[in-house]
C-alpha cells in the first residue's frame, strides 16, 4: 500500500548506532518528501533524540546513509549543512553575545544579510523577542533560549528543518506562533521534523508522523493511512493509533489480564 | 545537623569514588586479587608518599642551607610578604563575589534543610580551608622554618612543626579576616562602600613600610617570628605565647564569621554560588568550557552590579559574510566583550609564545646549546603552541548546536579555527625574528629561521587538524568532552619539531616539508 509522494528532502539508509552493546539505532530506514511536517513519536528511549541528533550529524552513526536534500551528509557534508537547520532541546548558546547577535551571526553565515534587518525584526517580534533582542543569552529564561534558537533556525535559508521538543518549554501563545511558522515553512517548500509528546498538537498540525520504537520505525504515514495501518475506526486519533501501534507491555501480565486489555496488532511498516 | 553530616559523607564519598576511579581500583569487586590490589595501592600511595614528603622536607631544607641566607633579612622579607598578604586580603574582601562557593548541588540541598545561616557560613568557611594552595603553603612554610632554624644549629624537627603550625593558624586567621569583611557585603543593610574597602587598603599598603608595621600587622608579626625569627631564639614559652596569640586571633575569627553570618542574607550568597557554581563545575569538567565559564562569571557579575559591557551595535558593513569572514567576525565580537584582565594576559601569552618560541629556539641554535636542553625547549614550545592553537577551536566546540547550523562542515570548520589559533604565534614569531636582523644575531641563521619558524608551525597545525578530524568523527556532539590534540599529538610534533631543528636547516626544512605535505595528503585522501 503505497501513496504517491514528491522526490524526498530527507533519506535514510540502515541508520546504525550503538551505545555499548545498547543498539539506539537499530538499521533504521526512512524518506520524507518536501513540503511536510513531520512528527516524530515515540516512548522515552526510542530514540528520537539520537535520530534527531544523527540527522544534524551531530553523533556520528556507526553505520548508514543520510542524505539532506539529497546531499550525503558524510560525503557531502558543507552542502548538506547549508540546507540543514537544527532546533536542540536544551539550546548553548555563546555567553558574551546578545540575541540579535546570534542571529546575525548565522545570516552572515549564511550569507543572508541583505534581508536581515526586515527577517531579525519580523522573527524575534512574532516570538516575542524583540524587546530582549540586545539582552546578553545568559539573561534569558529556558522559554525564551528555546525561542531564540527557533528564531535561528528561521533566519536562514533551509530545506529540512529537525526540531527536537521544540514547544516543550514555550507559552501557550508562542507555540501557536511557533506552528504557524511551521505551516508557513512546510508551504514554501520545507520539511520540518519534530519531536514531541504532545500528540494533540501534532494530530493538528502534521501532515506526517514517524513512530518510532527500539530504534526502528514502526510506521511512516499521514493518520488516515496509519488509522487503516493498525485497523482502526475513523474516529480513532493520534493517541489511539499511537497505542495501537507501540507495544507496551510493560506491566506485569497478571494485571493486563486482570484489564482485559486488546493485544496490540503487529507493526505494520508502511509509507504515505 | 544531619543535613550536613549527610552532605559531607556525599562529598567524601564522592572523593572515594574519584580516588578508586584513578587508581583502577573496583571497590565492588569480591575477587582476592582486587582486594590485593588495594592494599597493595595502599601501601604504594600512602606509604611511598610520606617517605617522599619527609625525604623532600629534610633534603630542601639542607639544600636551601648551603646558600648561608642571613636570618634578619629573611625575618624582615617574611614579615613584609605576610604584611602584605593581609593588605592584599583586605583588598579581595571588599571585591568579593561568591564568597562561600557553593556547588550547585550545595544550592539544591541548602534551600531545602532548616539550618541557620550562622552554621552554614561557619562550616564553609571551613571548607575553604582545605584546599591544594593552602597545604603547599604550609609546607613551604614549614620548609623555611625548618631551614632557619637548622642555619642556627636549632632544632629544625620542632621548627618544622611549629612553622607548619604557624603557617596555618595564619592561614585560618587571613581566611577569618576575609570572610568577617566580605561577609558584610550580604548584611540586609549598612554595607560599606567599596571606595571605602580600597581606600582602606591602600593606607595599609602605605602603613606595612613604616616603623609601626609590627604593631599594626601583628598576625603577620607573630606568624613571621614563628617562623624565622624563633630560629635565634628557641625561647618555649614566647612561642607557646605567640601561638597562643594566633589561637585566640581564630577564636575571634571564628566568633565574628558567626555572628555575620546569623545576620547575613543567603539568597544573595546563593544567587552568586549559581553563577560561580557552574564556573567551577565547568572548570572541572573540561578547560575550554571553563574559559567560557569564566567569562559568564565575569559578565554576570557586571551585569548584576549595573556594569553591562553590553552596548547596543549597529549591524555592521556585509564584508564579513561567508563562513569564513564570519569566524572573524565572530572573533571580534568575542574579543571586544572580554575583560581588558582577560583581554590583556590571553593577547600577550599569545604573542610570547610565537616570540619566545621563534627566538629562543633560533637563539639557542645560535649558541649551539646542549642537545638535551634544546630537546626540552622543543618540545615545551611545540606544547605551548599546540595549546594555543587549538583553544579557539576547543571553545566554539562546547557549542555543537550552533555549529550545526553552519554551512561547513565539520573538516572545514576546524581548519577556520585553526587558523585563528595559530596565526598570531606564526605572526608574532617572524616579526621578533625580523627584528632580531637589527641586533647582534648572526643574519644568515635568522634568514633561516624565518623560513623555518612558519614550517614548523604548519607541521603543529596539520598535526592537530588530523587529530581533531579523527576526534571529531568519533565525536557524540556533547560539549562536556570535546576532542583535543592529546599527548600523541604533542609527542609527534616534538619529534618532527626535534628533527626539523637539529638536522641542519636544509635537512630540517626538507623534514618538516615533507612531514606538512604528507599530512595534507593524508587529510585529503580521508576526505575523499
Amino acid at each position: 500500500m503505497d501513496q504517491v509522494i514528491p522526490p524526498p528532502a530527507l533519506e535514510v539508509y540502515d541508520l546504525t548506532k550503538h551505545y555499548g552493546e545498547h543498539a539506539v539505532l537499530d538499521k533504521l530506514d526512512l524518506k520524507l518528501p518536501a513540503s511536510s511536517l513531520v512528527g516524530l513519536l515515540g516512548p522515552n528511549g526510542a530514540g528520537k533524540t539520537t535520530l534527531l541528533k544523527s540527522l544534524a550529524g551531530l553523533v556520528k552513526p556507526d553505520k548508514g546513509t543520510i542524505k539532506i536534500a539529497g546531499f550525503d551528509l558524510g560525503t557531502q557534508e558543507s552542502e548538506a549543512r547549508r540546507h540543514l537547520a537544527y532546533v536542540p532541546d536544551v539550546p548553548n548558546f555563546y555567553v558574551e553575545l546578545t540575541v540579535i547577535e546570534h542571529m546575525e551571526l548565522l545570516a552572515r553565515a549564511h550569507s543572508v544579510m541583505d534581508r536581515f534587518k526586515e527577517e531579525s525584526e519580523r522573527l524575534l517580534r512574532r516570538f516575542g523577542l524583540w524587546e530582549a533582542r540586545h539582552q546578553p543569552s545568559f539573561t534569558l529564561s529556558r522559554g525564551m533560549s528555546q525561542k531564540l534558537s527557533i528564531c535561528c533556525a528561521f533566519i536562514r535559508p533551509s530545506k529540512v528543518l529537525l526540531l527536537d521538543e521544540p514547544g516543550g518549554t514555550l507559552d501557550i501563545k508562542s507555540v501557536g506562533r511557533l506552528y504557524e511558522a511551521l505551516a508557513a515553512y512546510r508551504d514554501s517548500g520545507g520539511l520540518a521534523i519534530f519531536s514531541s509528546h504532545q500528540w494533540e498538537a501534532l494530530q493538528d498540525f502534521c501532515d506526517l508522523f514517524v513512530l518510532v520504537d527500539q530504534g526502528q520505525t514502526v510506521a511512516v504515514g499521514d493518520l488516515e493511512f496509519l488509522r487503516e495501518g493498525a485497523d482502526l475506526p475513523p474516529e480513532a486519533g493520534l493517541k489511539e493509533i499511537y497505542l495501537a501501534f507501540m507495544d507496551t507491555d510493560d506491566e506485569p501480565e497478571e494485571s493486563r489480564d486482570a484489564a482485559e486489555v486488546e493485544p496490540a496488532p503487529k507493526p505494520v511498516r508502511s509509507k504515505r | 545537623m544531619n543535613a550536613l553530616t549527610l552532605l559531607f559523607e556525599r562529598k567524601i564519598e564522592r572523593l572515594r569514588r574519584l580516588a578508586y576511579m584513578y587508581v583502577g581500583y573496583e571497590s565492588d569487586s569480591e575477587e582476592v586479587s582486587e582486594k590485593l590490589y588495594g592494599v597493595y595501592i595502599v601501601i604504594l600511595l600512602a606509604g611511598a608518599g610520606l617517605f617522599m614528603l619527609a625525604w623532600v622536607v629534610v633534603n630542601v631544607g639542607k639544600f636551601l642551607a648551603l646558600f648561608d641566607i642571613p636570618l634578619q633579612p629573611l625575618y624582615q622579607l617574611v614579615f613584609v610578604g605576610l604584611a602584605l598578604w593581609l593588605v592584599l586580603l583586605v583588598f579581595r574582601a571588599v571585591n568579593t563575589y561568591d564568597l562561600q562557593q557553593f556547588e550547585l548541588s550545595d544550592l539544591d540541598l541548602l534551600c531545602q534543610v532548616p539550618l541557620s545561616t550562622g552554621l552554614i557560613n561557619l562550616v564553609w568557611w571551613v571548607k575553604s580551608l582545605f584546599k591544594r594552595t593552602i597545604g603547599a603553603f604550609i609546607l613551604i612554610c614549614a620548609i623555611i622554618s625548618s631551614t632557619a632554624t637548622y642555619l642556627s644549629h636549632g632544632n629544625d624537627i620542632l621548627a618544622l612543626v611549629v612553622g607548619g603550625l604557624a603557617a596555618a593558624l595564619f592561614i585560618v586567621v587571613c581566611s577569618g579576616l576575609r570572610w568577617t569583611l566580605g561577609l558584610l557585603r550580604y548584611l540586609p543593610r549598612g554595607h560599606l562602600n567599596p571606595i571605602f574597602g580600597y581606600g582602606l587598603a591602600a593606607a595599609l599598603l602605605v602603613l606595612a613600610f613604616t616603623p609601626y608595621a609590627q604593631f599594626i600587622f601583628w598576625p603577620a608579626s607573630l606568624a613571621g617570628w614563628l617562623l624565622v625569627g624563633r630560629a635565634t631564639d628557641e625561647n618555649l614559652t614566647l612561642t607557646s605565647a605567640a601561638l597562643a596569640g594566633m589561637l585566640v586571633m581564630t577564636g575571634l575569627g571564628v566568633l565574628a564569621i558567626h555572628r555575620l553570618g546569623r545576620a547575613s542574607r543567603l539568597a544573595p550568597a546563593m544567587e552568586e554560588g549559581s553563577l560561580g557554581g557552574r564556573f567551577r563545575l565547568a572548570a572541572k569538567v573540561d578547560r575550554a568550557s571553563a574559559s567560557e565559564a569564566a567569562l559568564l562569571f565575569h559578565l554576570g557579575r557586571r551585569l548584576q552590579s549595573g556594569r553591562s559591557t553590553f552596548r547596543r551595535r549597529k549591524t555592521g558593513s556585509d564584508f564579513w559574510t561567508g563562513p569564513a569572514r564570519t569566524v572573524v567576525f565572530r572573533q571580534l565580537l568575542r574579543l571586544g566583550r572580554l575583560p581588558v584582565t582577560k583581554l590583556l594576559p590571553g593577547g600577550a601569552l599569545a604573542v610570547g609564545i610565537g616570540v619566545v618560541s621563534a627566538l629562543g629556539l633560533a637563539i639557542l641554535t645560535y649558541l649551539d646549546a646542549p642537545f638535551i636542553l634544546q630537546i626540552q625547549v622543543i618540545f615545551f614550545a611545540s606544547w605551548v603552541l599546540m595549546r594555543c592553537g587549538i583553544t579557539p577551536l576547543r571553545r566554539e566546540l562546547a557549542h555543537p548546536d550552533i555549529l550545526v547550523n553552519w554551512p561547513v562542515s565539520r573538516l572545514q570548520m576546524t581548519i577556520y579555527y585553526l587558523v585563528i589559533g595559530f596565526f598570531v604565534p606564526l605572526v608574532s614569531g617572524e616579526v621578533a625574528l625580523g627584528l632580531a636582523f637589527f641586533t647582534g644575531l648572526d643574519k644568515g641563521l635568522l634568514s633561516n629561521w624565518l623560513l623555518v619558524w612558519p614550517v614548523l608551525v604548519a607541521v603543529s597545525y596539520i598535526i592537530a587538524l588530523a587529530f581533531f578530524k579523527h576526534g571529531l568523527g568519533r565525536w557524540s556532539g556533547n560539549p562536556l568532552e570535546v576532542p583535543n590534540a592529546g599527548p600523541l599529538a604533542v609527542i609527534l610534533c616534538g619529534a618532527v619539531w626535534s628533527l626539523s631543528t637539529l638536522t641542519g636547516f636544509s635537512t630540517g626544512l626538507t623534514i618538516a616539508g615533507t612531514v606538512a605535505v604528507a599530512g595534507i595528503l593524508y587529510l585529503r585522501q580521508s576526505e575523499a
